[in-house]
């Protein structure tokens, strides 16, 4: 099996399985019992939580663990939004944004807040001087990806903070696909919140979380005990925080090795180009690591995924929420391609254990793809 | 609520805001800010939370710290705490 859709998800990592085992069974406490056997269990959540913060250089009650990416960006663009309400009710964000933005956008819209959708560039950016033109006096809230998973360039963030720090309008990144994949540091960013998920850096699915930066208000999504400091009420999930923290840990310490991996795998499988009728999609180079999107000239998305299927190779059409819903990927639509265009994109995204043997059988399969299929 | 009372502005030694967050958070929180002051020091506490008005009071003469009083917000309350001693174990949390 070839598994070439790495920003999916990813498989758990060896030592964040091992790590997590034992809060699955035999240290099973709840971190909130007034005992030692919780406050033990309490302990390990705030070491998972320091490692997080670690890899995104946040202090670490600017951390709080959710169930998910999805979570985190409905937490985070709600709890803002309700919280600054009275700063004014306009938001922007842009059309390539995961529906995780972009639904809880359109709730808000539906009592009362406006929301502007940004179209990004050919290359998938949105351009910090579109982000600026769209200000208005009454916008509170800024919402953009830091790199699109459909597309996988990666927008210039510290640019757009700068222009939102002396309009004094919050600014919220998607950076779920960015977090243990690629160098994240809010500090230099300047960002005022942010959302990562677990599983797409090796950890466990069901593990989320956000950065909110010290001293905003947040108003909460979910109510209950005072567990995540009040900001996410209810039973903590131990085991998977836990693996969340290990796997932020060798996030952290393998980064540019991974990065340089993927990178190359991505770089073999760029030999692809030289067939006839096959674009890139997005920036060549200021993409994420191990990512490549691209057009397939006369055939559809679906026509190739089943195709590579029947030989044990995955890939994607894009984000997976998009892709069942809709047969061409709104995203590319938004960036100017044609609606045929959009029908056959395909997403790759290797891993740091990708191997060439991996590689040469997909560039194998993808040529006898192309001569069947045209 | 016989112990609540209005005050002029004074000077405070740290501030916390809790709006937007509800119990228990209204009490943990201030447990964990008193921490960090020395005997004497004032806390000051934003919070909209309406049960505040009376769990407030009744944390801080549970567990020692002096109740100064509330100012009111925009649109929440501030409370000042004058820590008064080591927190009396098994206080109301």
């Amino acid at each position: 099996m070839v598994y070439l859709d790495y920003y999916s998800t990813s498989p758990l990592e060896e030592e964040v399985f091992e790590a997590m085992c034992p809060f699955l069974k035999e240290r099973f406490y709840n971190p909130l019992s007034k005992n030692k056997m919780g406050f033990l269990i309490k302990e390990e959540i705030e070491v998972a939580r320091s490692k997080v913060a670690n890899l995104i250089n946040a202090n670490n009650d600017e951390i709080i663990f959710t169930s998910s990416g999805t979570e985190s960006n409905n937490a985070i663009i709600k709890g803002l939004s309700f919280a600054y309400k009275k700063n004014g009710k306009h938001i922007i964000t842009s059309k390539s944004e995961h529906h995780s933005v972009l639904n809880p956008l359109r709730s808000l819209e539906r009592i009362g807040f406006y929301v502007t959708f940004l179209s990004p560039d050919t290359y998938g950016e949105i351009k910090p001087s579109y982000v600026e033109s769209a200000l208005r006096d009454d916008t509170m809230l800024v919402s953009i990806n830091f790199g699109s998973v459909d597309v996988g360039t990666i927008n210039n963030i510290k640019e757009i903070s700068k222009i939102l720090r002396s309009k004094d309008v919050l600014f919220h990144i998607d950076a779920v696909a960015a977090v243990g994949n690629i160098h994240v540091d809010v500090k230099e960013l300047g960002v005022d919140s942010l959302s990562f998920s677990s599983h797409i850096f090796g950890g466990p699915k069901g593990v989320g979380g956000f950065y909110l930066k010290d001293g905003l208000r947040f108003m909460p999504l979910i109510y209950g005990g005072p567990q995540e400091f009040g900001k996410r009420a209810g039973t903590e999930n131990v085991a998977g925080i836990v693996g969340t923290g290990v796997a932020a840990e060798l996030a952290m310490i393998n980064l540019d090795n991974r990065i340089k991996k993927r990178n190359k795998a991505i770089d073999e499988i760029k030999n692809i180009f030289s067939f006839d009728g096959i674009e890139i999609v997005g920036k060549d180079l200021e993409r994420l690591p191990g990512h490549l999107s691209f057009i397939i000239d006369g055939i559809k998305s679906e026509s190739m995924i089943a195709y590579l299927e029947e030989n044990d190779i995955y890939v994607s059409s894009g984000s997976p929420c998009v892709s069942y819903a809709l047969k061409a990927s709104p995203v590319l639509v938004s960036m100017g391609y044609s609606f045929e265009q959009a029908s056959s994109v395909i997403t790759l995204s290797a891993s740091h254990k990708t191997t060439e043997d991996e590689i040469e059988y997909f560039l194998d399969i993808f040529g006898k793809a192309l001569a069947k299929l045209r | 609520m016989e112990n609540l009372k209005f005050l002029n502005p004074l000077k405070v030694n740290k501030t916390i805001d809790i709006v937007y967050l509800m119990c228990p958070m209204h009490i943990v929180s201030i447990k964990k800010a008193l921490k960090e002051l020395k005997e004497g020091e004032i806390l000051e506490v934003l919070s909209d939370f309406s049960h505040a008005l009376e769990d407030i009071p009744k944390w801080c003469k549970m567990s020692g710290h002096e109740f100064l009083g509330i100012i009111e917000g925009d649109d929440y309350l501030k409370f000042y705490i004058k820590k008064c001693q080591e927190e009396i174990p098994n206080g109301l949390s």
